[in-house]
């Protein structure tokens, strides 16, 4: 998995990214949830990431990654410990309850769990009206209402069901057309099909895609099936206990990937062909607690080629190449 | 000749009493496993293929009853069984491992005294020889200081350690037959693949029988020798891994293989899909079960019930089988 890329230059700085063209910028943001007993569990550990208007940017990791945590820092749904947040250039990580309301309109969330999202006694229309009327006048809900159920391909007779009587996949629907309600520019999608059969996964996956294009969206998605993420993303960013581990273009993320981890949960995907079942690099052992993360490069302990120095050293982002980056204390010596 | 099956159900209908009228959650269903291989029973959510399993070990839920068919373990009827001998074949012979395994184990008491117990109720020998043999299952599902891990509360393990352990409990009558349901569909993907390839060597050491139920055609692709595939309570092909992969005979299936995301396809954007949704259980249909959904559909799939149609090795539930080609 690992291509000897002959010398690779570790360049000092990452490419200069022009910053009209960023929406939103994570600097060293740290989130840390406070447990009994004075400790901490470290969720997030000083993350810098940009993302650039127009993109899917896809946000993979295993439970306890800290992946759904770094999602809700960046729309300032948790705290930050340390760090901030820019979103269009504003520091939203410093503002007060009324600014960052107003803000937020400008950014959405979808959730995995379709069921526990929507409230089941409320039906499609008021849940579509409480949105609408946040950004459009009341004189002109009812249209903009068929609008997005429109937009999301459900039928105007939604309407006045209730979210017990659609399925699944449609109930995601009902989710994303309240989210996309405010006309926001940037959504974070957190495991939106990870609750879905494979058939309607496809379909959703699919409707994402399409609104991305048609409404010029910003998406970071969050997912931990590399297969889905891949698809649908322009850049990943691998995460592992707290801290991104690799970014880079999709594509080349998963034909090529930098990171030690990245190249063991690229390998541990089912393939789904039985005529290309490779030998599994199967990782040992277990995620170590992130309220004592181990010292050094977090990743250490599992590590098949960890050694003295990556307990000692924190290994930091660094561009590797044109558009990518990865925290490994061993790239360009690895074969 | 043919050996026996180990588990071979023939035209199995389950049936789930409601205020209504009986739905019918699986029907017409006949499966073989031999002893030796893993059988994949695959299908989305209400396909009718944990019902057909619990209906195999006789764990249906109280509203639930087999109406029509036969389930035979190793040649014999086990419908026709008192409910005495078939508790007693049950966990012993043949045991089954669910999805969620926190939910499985008991969190009050230690996993040592917990697979003993099983050891006990299912071989019959004494408390220490449990103990013993407890260590012993849990060095067999490769669980690093099996002594000190004994000792440990559920809660103490990881979701794959506690996996490991359900295994371990499985296994502890020495069973002809394991069924797993979903057991690695709430583990990370890392983790799954270290409880795939146990379950694979597993097989391989012990010689039972696997029926292996997912709904993850990557996981059916890495594990299993044949494959049943279920939609809307039905069996609608079976076939060995291979040619079922490279050239499926149902639409449905065909469909199934091309909405899986893959990492080693090189496409973006779009993702081709099954329109519509399956059907709810219950669903008064005539004809194919399917056909809704079918971009094949003729006006005969809506009428006819469909036969599954058998040759050689492969079996396929639809009219258009003979004339259509979907890979």
């Amino acid at each position: 998995m690992f291509t000897g890329r002959g010398a690779v230059a570790v360049l000092s700085t990452p490419q200069t990214i022009a910053p009209a063209k960023i929406i939103v910028s994570a600097r060293n943001v740290h989130v840390r949830f406070p447990v009994v007993g004075g400790h901490s569990v470290k969720a997030v550990t000083n993350v810098s990431l940009d993302i650039r208007r127009g993109e899917v940017f896809g946000l993979v990791g295993e439970s306890g990654s800290g992946k759904t945590t770094l999602g809700r820092a960046l729309l300032r749904l948790v705290d930050l410990s340390e760090g901030s947040v820019l979103f269009d250039g504003k520091d939203i990580s410093e503002m007060d309850a009324h600014q960052i309301r107003t803000m937020r309109k400008r950014m959405q969330v979808i959730f995995q769990d379709p069921f526990g999202s929507l409230n089941p006694r409320m039906s499609v229309e008021s849940i579509l009206q409480e949105a609408v009327q946040l950004v459009d006048g009341r004189s002109k809900t009812a249209f903009r209402i068929s609008e997005l159920l429109n937009l999301v391909g459900l039928s105007d007779s939604a309407r006045g069901r209730h979210p017990h009587e659609f399925s699944g996949g449609q109930r995601q629907r009902i989710c994303i057309a309240r989210a996309l309600a405010l006309r926001p520019e940037f959504i974070v999608a957190d495991e939106p099909v990870a609750a879905l059969d494979v058939s309607i996964q496809a379909q959703i996956i699919n409707l994402l895609h399409d609104l991305k294009q048609e409404l010029n969206l910003t998406m970071l998605f969050i997912a931990h099936d590399l297969a889905v993420v891949r698809h649908i993303s322009d850049r990943i960013g691998v995460m592992y206990l707290g801290s991104i581990q690799e970014i880079g273009p999709a594509s080349e993320v998963v034909a090529n990937p930098l990171h030690p981890y990245s190249s063991a949960l690229l390998s541990a995907v089912p393939v789904p062909d039985p005529t290309q079942q490779m030998k599994r690099q199967v990782l040992d052992g277990d995620l170590p607690s992130p309220i004592h993360p181990p010292s050094g490069c977090v990743f250490r302990t599992r590590c098949p080629v960890a050694d003295a120095v990556c307990a000692d050293t924190v290994p930091q982002l660094s561009s590797v190449a044109p558009d990518r980056s990865v925290a490994c204390l061993k790239v360009g010596q690895l074969d | 000749m043919n050996p026996i099956a180990v588990l071979r159900t023939e035209d199995l209908a389950v049936e789930f009493s409601t205020q209504d009228a009986p739905v019918r959650a699986v029907q017409r269903v006949s499966i073989e496993v031999y002893a030796g291989e893993t059988v994949a029973l695959v299908g989305e959510s209400g396909s009718g293929k944990s019902v057909t399993c619990l209906s195999v070990m006789g764990l249906l839920p109280e509203t639930g009853r087999v109406s029509e068919g036969r389930i035979e373990f190793k040649g014999k009827d086990i419908l026709a069984m008192e409910s005495v001998a078939r508790r007693r074949l049950r966990g012993a012979a043949m045991s089954m491992v669910f999805q969620e395994p926190m939910t499985s184990l008991n969190p009050v008491f230690r996993i040592g005294s917990q697979i003993a117990e099983a050891v006990e109720v299912q071989t019959g020998i004494g408390r220490k020889e449990a103990m013993h043999r407890a260590k012993d299952l849990l060095d067999l599902v490769r669980i690093p200081e099996a002594s000190r891990r004994l000792k440990n509360y559920p809660h103490e393990l990881s979701g794959g350690m506690r996996q490991r352990v359900m295994i371990a409990m499985a296994l502890a009558g020495n069973p002809d037959l394991l069924i797993a349901d979903e057991p690695t569909t709430a583990l990370d993907v890392t983790v799954q693949a270290q409880i795939l390839e146990l379950l694979a060597e597993l097989q391989a050491e012990l010689g039972m029988a696997l029926l292996f139920v997912t709904h993850d055609l990557g996981v059916v692709a890495g594990i299993a020798d044949r494959v049943y595939v279920m939609y809307g309570g039905q069996v609608v092909e079976s076939a060995p891994v291979r040619p079922l992969f490279a050239q499926p005979r149902m639409p449905y299936t065909a469909g199934l293989l091309r909405s899986v995301p893959s990492l080693s396809r090189d496409e973006v954007g779009r993702m081709p899909t099954i329109p519509g949704q399956g059907p709810a259980p219950g669903e008064a249909q005539r004809g194919c079960t399917f056909a809704p959904r079918c971009e094949f559909v003729q006006e005969a799939c809506r009428v006819e019930n469909v036969p599954i149609l058998e040759s050689g090795n492969r079996a396929v539930r639809c009219l258009r089988a003979e004339e259509l080609s979907l890979s």
